[in-house]
């Protein structure tokens, strides 16, 4: 059983530690995470619930078996979402097709991405609001991984690199052409209008 | 409670698993770096024996090998050992890239800091005469290395167009013998030639010689000068140190 009193005062390095001691402390590792990665997984890869769960097992499995390996110099968060990247992308191997149309969170996304972009346009808002999830699901999974990371999950470029596995430049390479091919679509998408 | 049976689950699925030992992730990180240290190394060697190709090279004599310094260029470069050089700087990268804070650093920072390090070691090695050793080591066990990969045995081979390298087997007041590097003996007379001060003729010194061929025994010298590179003519079993019959002192008039 669990042998920690009050497990919301520790940090994930800490929980990581007691965990290699009583396995069952990894259920606070598993609560803390389930929710952002289940978050994650979808927001990246558009599967089903089913899918998402079965790649979450794996992911907590995964983590579980490597614990030993944690760097303690990496946050815990890093770790465990670079996992789940490698599994998304095994994944997405191993069935080889887009991701069906992704629902996101439009207002989140309105208030992270637009205000970056510079999109100045009220015709362009305006299809936003209302088209952006399909957009965001049409732009190649790199590019929109990195959207993810940094306007959904809201992680910072060294985060993002460390989550990648990716040197920092590489990182806003990918977010300034991730953008760019975000604007693109967007500017075909107006054209139709 | 969705959410808590899925918790649930995984903490069941879990207690069937156990996490991987500490030392086998110790024993990974080690071995890439053995392997990111190992092919390091055998890069700095390849550039090595690409100085000492570079250096060693008939640069003092390239008029009389070719039309231009571009061809000569062309003719002698070390293309293999770069090429090897190329492809473990390659794998150096992938090994650096995979410890584990090799992703932190970018593609062209790894490669520069290598190729740096190649050229520090390197030049040291090849100052320590590494890069012959190597050279010398690998035209003796390997058939082809001469043929494709080291030319300039086809260079002192062109006796027909006047140069000549081997190893004097001989030395007489009027001539010396030559065992060229396919074997064949020459005799080579002394006098009305010209050789540098700095050439001291020994027994097994491996020379280059620019002159005439006469006939299939006689050869005429207009210059020696000691043999740059191909260390591994040294040493080669000397025939006997007699001329042949037919040598006459008019087939070099």
């Amino acid at each position: 059983m669990s042998i920690v009193q009050n497990p919301d005062k520790l940090s994930d390095e800490e929980i990581v530690r007691l965990t290699l001691k009583e396995k069952d402390n990894f259920l606070y590792l598993i609560k803390r995470y389930e929710g952002k990665l289940s978050r994650y997984i979808s927001r990246i890869a558009g599967l089903n619930k089913e899918d998402t769960e079965d790649i979450l097992q794996e992911v907590f499995i995964k983590t579980y078996q490597n614990i030993n390996s944690f760097d303690k110099d990496l946050k815990f968060s890093s770790w465990i979402y670079r996992i789940t990247h490698n599994e998304v992308i095994d994944n997405y191997r191993k069935k080889q097709a887009r991701p069906q149309m992704i629902t996101y969170d439009n207002e989140l996304i309105l208030n992270n991405i637009i205000g970056d972009l510079d999109i100045s346009r009220e015709l362009d808002r305006k299809y936003l609001q209302t088209h952006i999830s399909q957009l965001l699901s049409s732009l190649d999974l790199k590019y929109r991984e990195v959207l993810v990371l940094k306007f959904l999950e809201e992680k910072e470029y060294k985060e993002i690199s460390d989550i990648l596995k990716k040197p920092m430049g590489t990182v806003a390479t990918l977010i300034n052409r991730a953008k760019k091919q975000f604007l693109e679509k967007l500017k075909k998408q107006d054209i139709k209008l | 409670m969705e959410e808590k049976d899925i918790s649930q689950e995984i903490l069941d699925k879990i207690k069937e698993v156990k996490p991987k030992p500490r030392w086998q992730f110790l024993l990974n990180d080690y071995l890439i770096w053995f392997l990111a240290s190992f092919s390091l190394i055998v890069s700095s060697l390849a550039f090595a024996v690409v100085l000492y190709m570079l250096v060693d090279n008939d640069w003092d004599v390239y008029t009389r090998i070719s039309n231009s310094l571009l061809e000569f260029v062309f003719l002698t470069f070390p293309y293999f050992w770069l090429i090897f050089l190329g492809g473990f700087i390659l794998i150096t990268y992938y090994n650096f890239r995979h410890t584990k804070n090799g992703y932190k650093y970018p593609l062209s920072k790894i490669f520069l800091a290598s190729f740096l390090i190649n050229i520090l070691l390197g030049t040291f090695l090849y100052n320590v005469g590494v890069g012959q050793a190597i050279d010398n080591a690998v035209a003796k066990r390997v058939p082809f290395y001469k043929e494709f990969i080291n030319k300039r045995k086809h260079i002192w081979s062109r006796i027909d167009d006047g140069l000549l390298g081997g190893v004097v087997t001989a030395i007489e007041e009027e001539y010396i013998l030559i065992k060229d590097i396919e074997g064949n003996v020459w005799t080579i007379k002394h006098f009305n030639t010209t050789t540098p001060e700095f050439v001291r003729l020994q027994l097994g010194q491996p020379v280059r010689i620019i002159g005439q061929k006469i006939d299939s025994q006689n050869f005429e010298m207009f210059i020696m000068l000691p043999m740059r590179g191909m260390h591994w003519m040294r040493g080669q079993n000397f025939p006997p140190a007699v001329p042949p019959p037919m040598i006459n002192e008019r087939n070099f008039r």
